[in-house]
């Protein structure tokens, strides 16, 4: 859905894959979850759109609204939307995916089908590490808080603050990769998988060819903008 | 040094630690509300001590796993991937000897990242990131800079607090592993 919204790039046209978007996140079972990781992302991006094309940007065509000294253009209100409309359903259709997809299943379906073993053994390991890294700050910085450490105040003291809170992590981290890479050494590298047939839901050809159909179309459109 | 010879077992094994470390710090920088994202250390350790396709590899899978939680840094991978691809050009060059080659080094990331980060930035989000220092941004188009230019110049001015801080770190971390390890690293085994 993302290369159809950037292919078709203004609006109302820019908007159409949300057809496909909204009544999956809807029926995807993770909606209330969906809808607040997305409007988290898109809120604070539409205020500093908004700042950026309506308030700093020099007015472009007829007035729209005016309030004392600020004028706001039809021109900079359709720009501000093509970008909304583009970055609206790029990160509703990545949080879709974020948030229907847990790190184990995306690697199992990547290994059914084959995927490079360097490739899944990179993702599988740093999906791994990641929590476990989470839960070393979080104890590391309650270690540093224990000890006295502030972590508010002024930037260049917070900035000062990082240091005893990422060294250890760091450091922490770089020991296990002698085990890791001495571990790898033992089984011999990284051995590619069987191909298994990947577990897919009923429907899901039609949905992925729909989508190759959609971005044809939009290509298809595209070229015609460019040279009809 | 050949493509291949960057990835050795050690090299595949420290790729993802760094893009955790990666993750991992640029989370607790935020936590700590600092200015800055320190989100590409672990694609600088690899760049300096790899080369500059582990770095690259790094850096980019690093923003492709990162999407998995935050979906906006998603469509900047190939900005993560140049960064660890200059850092390792920088590190094959020998600016990654001492502490000031290292500072040199962040200078030169930070120089030639907004190259490479403008054209997403204007093309995928119209000049606009999420984050505050787009307010610089809506700064210089105040000023009658155009929107591509705005945020090229945004870019010049930002990155260099975030990569110079970031090389220096690398660089430390770099020192601060032993000899037995050290020796395992691609670029010093060689």
């Amino acid at each position: 859905m993302v290369p159809v919204t950037f292919l078709l790039f203004e609006p109302p046209l820019s908007l159409l894959p949300l057809a496909v978007v909204l009544p999956l996140g809807a029926t995807s079972g993770v909606t209330a979850k969906w809808a607040v990781r997305t409007l988290a992302l898109l809120v604070p991006f539409a205020v500093l759109l908004a700042l950026t094309y309506l308030v700093a940007m020099p007015r472009s065509g007829d007035v729209l609204w005016a309030c004392g000294p600020f004028e706001v253009g039809r021109e900079n209100v359709f720009l501000a939307l093509s970008v909304f409309s583009r970055v609206g359903v790029m990160l509703s259709s990545l949080c879709l995916f974020s948030v229907s997809t847990t790190g184990a299943e995306l690697l199992t379906d990547l290994r059914g089908r084959g995927v490079s073993p360097f490739l899944v053994y990179v993702l599988a390991t740093t999906l791994n590490l990641v929590p476990l890294l989470r839960h070393r700050a979080s104890c590391v910085l309650d270690a540093q808080r224990a000890r006295g450490l502030d972590v508010d105040g002024h930037v260049l003291a917070r900035a000062r603050r990082l240091v005893p809170l990422v060294g250890p992590l760091i450091l922490g981290a770089l020991a296990d990769v002698e085990k890791r890479a001495m571990a790898l050494e033992l089984r011999g590298g990284l051995r590619r998988y069987p191909v298994e047939d990947a577990r897919e839901q009923s429907g899901e050809w039609g949905l992925r060819l729909g989508s190759i159909a959609m971005v044809g179309g939009a290509m298809g459109y595209r070229v015609w903008m460019l040279f009809g | 040094m050949k493509i291949q010879d960057e990835f050795t077992t050690f090299t595949v094994a420290l790729i993802p630690v760094a893009m955790a470390v990666n993750i991992a710090v640029g989370q607790l920088v935020a936590l700590l509300k600092l200015p800055v994202y320190l989100d590409c250390i672990g694609t600088l350790l690899v760049g300096f001590a790899c080369g500059p396709f582990a770095g690259a590899l790094t850096g980019g899978l690093s923003n492709l796993a990162w999407g998995l939680f935050s979906p906006s840094a998603l469509p900047f991978f190939p900005v993560a991937a140049w960064i660890g691809f200059a850092a390792g050009f920088c590190a094959r060059w020998g600016l990654a000897d001492t502490w000031w080659k290292a500072t040199l080094s962040g200078v030169v990331v930070a120089v030639t990242t907004p190259f490479v980060a403008t054209p997403i930035v204007v093309f995928v989000c119209g000049g606009v990131e999420g984050s505050g220092a787009s307010l610089i941004t809506a700064v210089l188009v105040k000023s009658g800079i155009k929107v591509t230019s705005a945020a090229f110049y945004k870019n010049l001015m930002v990155e260099p607090l975030d990569k110079v801080p970031t090389a220096l770190v690398a660089f430390a971390l770099i020192r601060s592993l032993p000899d037995r390890m050290l020796a395992r690293l691609p670029r010093f085994s060689a």
